[in-house]
């Protein structure tokens, strides 16, 4: 059952790196987060095939188990990534605004005076 | 002495069936500059307040009310506007009550003039109980988290003066904005009065008005704005 985990692992940090570098030479994903992903997969790679590094890392760490320990690591990669990718997006919705509010303001648009009150102008001056 | 120059600032956003009607009662009281922001409708709300003869800053994605009123004020700025209406597009405020708006500002006597329909001489008509409720409710989280005394925090009716627009900078692009605004007025020492006015629920309005829901997504972007600012 162990044995099927590991080979798991190893496959789903092989899919990681090919489909982040995929995307990367697609100009999808950024240099940074290519690396980040494919150093995320490396690491499910290392692990499937020598499990017994989540086991020394749980018990410097003081957790029991190794598969706890990868628990723990994927949450607390998640959460920097989650946080990551908000202040991200707010940074681009605020340049969006800005982009949006800009382009607004320098096209104001308003009814051109028809025939009628062209004359109506006229007759006035 | 030359008369103030008042622009009345609209965010609309499928407003196709009232924009008319506020837009005609806002002219027939006089007032001749009248900016919609058309905050990315998909329906006749753009054509329609452009045959009415309005100034119409059209966003092309729809953003929210907050970020609709800041490209309304920046552009009365721009334009050269003395005092700063915002305005509901659907209906809900009068024009008639403009002048009890504007006037503290015209006699120096503030830079913000806040509409509220809970004071005295204040009403809101057809207010659904669950809206009264959380109104309420607002104001006491107001009080508490901007510290500013007010009777009526999320109401779209207030003017400001030129000073005051320039000073007030709205960053929430939705209708958080209500609060951040009175968060800025208090944070900047902004001299500021309520006036009563009076805020009309119809059928639709409630329908297409801030959901009961938002409530708690305000509450939790205002405590996060204090906390991270």
């Amino acid at each position: 059952m162990a044995a099927l985990f590991n080979i798991v692992l190893v496959l789903i940090g092989v899919f990681v790196i090919v489909f982040s570098r995929l995307n990367f030479s697609w100009n999808k994903l950024s240099k940074e987060n290519f690396l980040l992903f494919s150093a995320g997969g490396l690491v499910m790679i290392i692990i499937g095939v020598f499990p017994q590094l989540s086991f020394a890392a749980a018990s410097v760490l003081g957790i029991q188990r190794g598969s706890d320990f990868l628990l723990y690591f994927s949450v607390i990669v998640l959460f920097y990534l989650l946080i990551r990718q908000s202040v991200k997006t707010e940074q681009v919705e605020s340049k969006l605004s800005k982009l949006v509010e800009n382009l607004a303001i320098s096209n104001p648009e308003r009814k051109k005076p028809g025939k009628e009150e062209k004359s109506k102008s006229r007759q006035k001056k | 002495m030359k008369s103030p120059d008042i622009f009345i600032v609209v965010a609309a956003y499928n407003e196709e069936k009232r924009i008319l009607k506020a837009i005609s009662g806002l002219q027939n009281f006089g007032y001749r500059n009248v900016i919609v922001v058309n905050d990315g409708s998909r329906d006749r709300t753009r054509e329609l307040a452009l045959s009415s003869g309005a100034v119409v800053l059209s966003h092309p994605v729809n953003l929210g009310q907050g970020a609709a009123l800041r490209t309304g004020i920046h552009y009365a700025l721009k334009a050269g506007a003395d005092i700063i209406v915002t305005f509901d597009g659907d209906g809900q405020h009068q024009a008639s009550e403009i002048s009890r708006l504007v006037t503290p500002i015209i006699d120096r006597k503030a830079d913000a003039v806040l509409g509220s329909r809970f004071i005295k001489k204040g009403s809101a008509v057809n207010i659904p109980s669950s809206r009264k409720f959380f109104l309420k409710a607002g104001v006491i989280f107001t009080r508490l988290v901007s510290r500013i005394r007010v009777t009526d925090t999320h109401n779209g009716f207030r003017a400001l003066s030129r000073r005051a627009a320039s000073r007030i900078d709205i960053k929430m692009n939705d209708m958080t904005h209500a609060s951040e605004i009175l968060d800025e007025i208090h944070k900047k020492k902004i001299k500021f009065v309520e006036v009563p006015v009076t805020i009309t629920y119809s059928e639709e309005s409630v329908m297409k008005g801030q959901k009961t829901s938002n409530a708690l997504r305000i509450f939790a972007k205002m405590v996060n704005k204090k906390i991270f600012g």
